[in-house]
């Protein structure tokens, strides 16, 4: 065991490794887990015929102390047998596993398309607070994307653009003849300038003219909640009034991706990556989705993109199997360490596979 | 043997461990008696196991 006077000594130190993360725990906490007969009964008797109950007790209450870590997830992916992927569509290429996310955010994306899809004099505002990394743009993307070319869609980034660029962009959007679909990210941006929101405000009653036909979904990931953020946007000038032009069934929150969306997100990208290149992909070695949705390395959807076209490229003609092999170059030291790390704990998910259908 | 687990080898005596923090080289004490934890200086004091968790299956040098 190593100590350290605070978690933030552990992070700052030199061999931190982030795998084993999950077991920074209080000292308190620590001595709790060597409470256990595995430590208390080594002065028995008989404490060498028990000691594999022992072991097994100690395990068990490291697990139990452990933070939630995807590594404990393996079990998931060891049950999957075959996914279709069009079970988990939220819309377009967007998946989520959890079924409440997967339901709030087709309720959410009905009532987007139902804005564009009828013209209306009522504003059709949405605010949506969605965690790093969660996928907001791609979401709203996949709506517009889903609509085809009958909906125009615009994506402003307000932390980009300075109050002439934003005022532009606005206009420009607004302005066009098809139904439009407006994403403004980053909402909270330039927190301490009047001018954002006395910009927005005019375009937010845009369609209470009845000339524009527009629906515009602000988004933002600050304030570690859909509430934080509207507590931020409240305290800002015009901040009330903006809130008070998005009706509440129209606010919501896209939760941050769990294990088993990284799972899904793989088997997309692999499968999309596989295509773009003539080669249908059928199966996946489960070790190889397990290290994908596990790796600090594929964090973004980039990175995730890269990897899998990557990685398909790598199967021989006339295999449509990705093998945990298929994901490295060879020689990569990634792969025996990551192989040996889990090998004795996810041996089930060598030499198995995730059969993906992938059919609309 | 763990130090956090070295009170068991002592039943009903108070067992101190003072070691530097790997990061700062600053003390840490840890007091206990059996179940008891009679102090821990800092209070902020943390415990970290470097080994991923996937190694302590089958136990690891430094706990068995």
């Amino acid at each position: 065991m190593n100590l350290f006077r605070s978690e933030e000594h552990v992070r700052r130190w030199s061999l931190y490794s982030s795998a084993a993360e999950d077991y920074i725990l209080p000292i308190s906490t620590w001595l709790g887990i060597f409470s256990g007969p595995l430590f208390r009964e080594r002065l028995s008797n008989d404490y060498l015929e028990r000691g594999k109950g022992y072991v097994e007790e100690y395990h068990q209450a490291l697990k139990e102390a452990g933070k939630a870590s995807p590594y404990w997830n393996y079990p998931l992916i060891a049950e999957l047998d075959v996914v279709r992927l069009s079970r988990y569509r939220v819309v377009g290429r967007y998946t989520r596993f959890d079924p409440a996310v997967l339901n709030e955010l087709k309720d959410a994306r009905n009532r987007i398309v139902s804005g564009l899809e009828h013209r209306s004099h009522h504003r059709e505002n949405h605010l949506v607070w969605a965690a790093p990394g969660s996928g907001k743009t791609f979401f709203v993307e996949q709506i517009a994307e889903a609509l085809g070319s009958e909906v125009a869609y615009h994506e402003i980034n307000l932390a980009k653009l300075d109050q002439p660029g934003f005022e532009f962009a606005l206009r420009d959007a607004v302005a066009g003849p098809k139904p439009t679909l407006i994403l403004v990210d980053e909402i909270d941006a330039h927190s301490s300038e009047p001018w954002p929101y006395e910009v927005l405000m005019p375009h937010l009653d845009a369609n209470l003219s009845g000339t524009a036909h527009v629906v515009i979904v602000l988004a933002g990931s600050s304030g570690f909640s859909l509430e934080g953020m509207k507590q931020r946007i409240n305290t800002r000038p015009k901040g009330p009034d903006v809130l008070s032009r998005v009706p509440s069934p129209n606010q919501f929150t896209i939760a941050p991706l769990g294990f088993g969306d990284r799972v899904l997100v793989a088997l997309s990208h692999l499968h999309s990556a596989g295509s773009e290149i003539g080669h249908d992909i059928q199966e996946v070695e489960k070790l190889g989705l397990y290290y994908i949705a596990v790796s600090d390395r594929l964090a973004s959807a980039r990175q995730l993109q890269e990897f899998a076209a990557a990685a398909v490229e790598r199967i021989p003609r006339g295999d449509d199997r990705v093998k945990y092999d298929h994901l490295f170059v060879p020689g990569d030291p990634e792969n025996k360490r990551f192989w040996m790390d889990v090998s004795n704990i996810a041996r089930e998910l060598v030499n198995s596979y995730v059969t993906l259908e992938a059919t609309a | 043997m763990e130090a956090l687990a070295v009170r068991w080898l002592f039943p009903g005596q108070e067992v101190t461990v003072t070691t530097p923090c790997l990061d700062c080289g600053e003390q840490v004490t840890v007091k206990m008696r059996d179940e008891e934890i009679v102090s821990i200086d800092p209070e902020t004091a943390v415990g970290y196991q470097l080994s991923p968790f996937v190694q302590w299956r089958e136990g690891s040098g430094a706990f068995n």
